[in-house]
């Protein structure tokens, strides 16, 4: 019976690592296949990946390319596109006159002369530019004033309580500032022709407890009084309620915006 | 008493002062007019030429919506003709036109329509002269501002060369080469597109430009030696020298005020503007700066002008005051500008570019620099004006 038992510990055992030598075979067949099926896959994925983002990327490429010819063709050409430069093409303060051609023997090399820019002036602070831009071209943006008049300190105690700008009425005024500049608009040929109008607004608070404004000066220009009332309109119509501003109101404190151009 | 209360007031005045918060803002956000045209759908087929206009102008935006717009547009039918309502809305004003189905009142409105928006000149009633080939010899055309209406207005079968449009668009005058070997200067009134010879010579003439009063036309002449400018007078026949030089002239155009002419020679060379004070004779040169300077264009208002100068072989135009001291570069790229003039609102400028294959009109708005193309030809045209 143990001879049996043994003999067939044996035979399994024999047939154990038969059968381990065999799942070693098969497992390692498995992953061989899996390894090809994964790199087979791999590849048709890349393949097709590929290919779609080439159809995608082509068709792409193609519609904008025509939508660009088309506009450039048919309708606008932007020179401004191109402009690569910042060189100016002139040498200033050039003033002389003449009267006969043997004192243009100079000019004559000067025109020769390979045209070299200079690097340390800037081509928009041209003085032409200055006559003539607020006909021909746009300005440079120009740096938005700001002026506090601060309250004297030989005032009295409570008014100079009054007087004093918190530092969060300061941000709110200037929050204000940014908020009616952004909504201050004129169209190009209007801005050109109004150059040195200025009018003058007060804020108020009125019957309804609400901040308003009043004109103090008017710039005597119909169209020119329309665009910034349109501003504050537009801003107040939004208005942030601010504790330090209404009081500063309230309590006598004037504040005037000048529009100028 | 009254010191008292003048230092009383002082200091009331101070202390109020003194409560004061004083904000100056200078910079609004330049944009362009805003501008709603309501949907046609009339008879009139010209109408499609009043969005197109404003649509290609980029001082204009075109909104889709009658929301936040400056201005708007409609038109109905009215007797044949159009009836267009331009509505203000920041004045709450609104203005009537009217026209019939043509195409010059069609650019008479266009022109009342720009100038009310933007209380400048408008530029769309502007007449366009040059010189093309006609079965090989050049002969003189004019043509309305979007190219609808070229028509030749020459046909002497020899070349006809630099016509000049008067300022009250009534007379055009050109160079005629003669068969005998000379040329002439011939004055066109448009009214009837008759015809009569002012002036002849068997010197080289070329037509510069009418003064702005329309009294007098100044020209060229070259004999192969020397160069002269010549002052006509319209009334009576005369010409009067004003300049004469060794070198030679070309393109005497008059400046609108202060008596000056500028005018290309190559007295130094190679062809530069010169300015001539019309007072002193004294001559100026202004462009400097570049070796080859032609065309020059001025203006309605007096101090500057502009002209075209070869950078890299192209032809780009350039703006100058009549000192010198400044100028400023309008354009840039590839494309070789052929000619220049400036227009009636000073906003804009012609410029034409011509091969021999096609030449093509620009509008060209000076503050954004961009070119918006009016028509091309398939033929190579030259000498370009208007008025």
């Amino acid at each position: 019976m143990l001879k049996k038992s043994f003999n067939y510990d044996i035979i399994y055992l024999v047939d154990t690592s038969i059968f381990i030598s065999k799942q070693f075979e098969f497992v390692e067949t498995i992953l061989k296949k899996r390894k090809q099926k994964r790199f087979r896959n791999s590849f048709l994925l890349a393949f097709f990946f590929h290919l779609i983002a080439f159809i995608i990327l082509s068709l792409s490429y193609k519609n904008t390319g025509s939508e660009v010819a088309v506009n450039i063709r048919e309708t606008v050409i932007h020179f401004a596109d191109y402009k690569p430069m910042n060189q100016p093409q002139v040498e200033p303060n050039i003033k002389e006159s003449f009267k006969n051609s043997e004192s243009g023997q100079s000019d004559i090399k000067n025109a020769l002369l390979p045209e070299k820019p200079d690097l340390f002036k800037r081509s928009d602070n041209l003085a032409w530019r200055d006559t003539v831009k607020k006909k021909f071209i746009k300005e440079e943006k120009k740096i938005l004033e700001h002026r506090v008049i601060s309250p004297p300190k030989s005032t009295t105690s409570a008014s100079s309580k009054q007087n004093d700008i918190s530092p969060g009425l300061s941000r709110f005024i200037n929050g204000l500032i940014w908020i009616v500049k952004t909504h201050w608009q004129i169209p190009e040929d209007y801005y050109n022709q109004l150059q040195g109008m200025s009018a003058e607004v007060e804020f108020y608070i009125d019957a309804n407890g609400n901040i308003a404004y009043q004109i103090t000066r008017s710039s005597r220009s119909k169209v020119f009084d329309f665009y910034f009332q349109e501003a504050l309109t537009r801003t107040l119509s939004n208005f942030p309620y601010n504790n330090e501003f209404f009081d500063y109101l309230n309590k006598g404190g004037k504040i005037f915006i000048e529009f100028k151009l | 008493m009254k010191k008292i209360f003048c230092s009383l007031l002082f200091f009331v005045v101070l202390t109020s002062y003194s409560w004061a918060i004083k904000i100056t803002i200078t910079d609004p956000t330049i944009r362009p007019f805003k501008l709603y045209i309501h949907p046609y759908n009339g008879k009139v087929k010209l109408y499609e030429l009043i969005p197109q206009t404003f649509k290609s102008l980029p001082n204009f935006q075109i909104l889709e919506e009658p929301r936040s717009v400056d201005f708007d547009l409609k038109a109905e039918d009215d007797d044949g003709g159009l009836k267009i309502t331009l509505t203000n809305y920041k004045t709450n004003e609104f203005t009537i036109f009217k026209m019939a189905s043509n195409l010059s009142s069609l650019y008479l409105l266009l022109d009342s329509i720009y100038e009310k928006i933007t209380q400048t000149k408008g530029i769309f009633s502007t007449k366009i002269v040059f010189s093309m080939n006609w079965y090989g010899k050049r002969e003189i055309f004019i043509s309305d501002f979007y190219g609808r209406g070229i028509k030749k207005i020459t046909s002497n079968g020899r070349d006809s060369i630099c016509p000049k449009l008067s300022n009250n668009r009534k007379y055009i005058v050109y160079t005629l080469y003669e068969q005998n070997g000379g040329t002439s200067l011939n004055l066109i009134n448009l009214s009837d597109y008759t015809e009569k010879k002012i002036y002849a010579s068997k010197e080289l003439l070329l037509a510069g430009g009418f003064s702005s009063d329309d009294n007098f036309i100044y020209f060229t002449s070259y004999d192969g030696k020397q160069s002269k400018i010549y002052k006509f007078a319209l009334a009576n026949n005369k010409e009067q020298i004003i300049y004469r030089s060794s070198a030679r002239i070309a393109s005497p155009v008059p400046a609108f005020q202060n008596g000056i002419i500028g005018f290309v020679s190559d007295e130094f060379g190679s062809p530069s503007v010169f300015l001539l004070n019309l007072d002193n004779r004294s001559i100026r040169r202004v462009t400097r700066t570049h070796a080859y300077a032609t065309s020059p264009s001025f203006p309605r208002e007096a101090g500057y002008l502009a002209y075209l100068a070869q950078i890299g072989g192209k032809n780009q135009i350039f703006i100058t005051s009549y000192d010198n001291t400044d100028q400023v570069q309008l354009s840039y790229g590839n494309i070789s500008i052929d000619d220049i003039v400036w227009l009636k609102n000073e906003r804009f400028m012609l410029a034409s570019k011509a091969s021999d294959k096609e030449s093509v009109l620009y509008l060209v708005d000076i503050p954004t620099q961009k070119y918006i193309k009016l028509f091309d030809i398939k033929a190579n045209f030259s000498y370009l004006n208007a008025n």
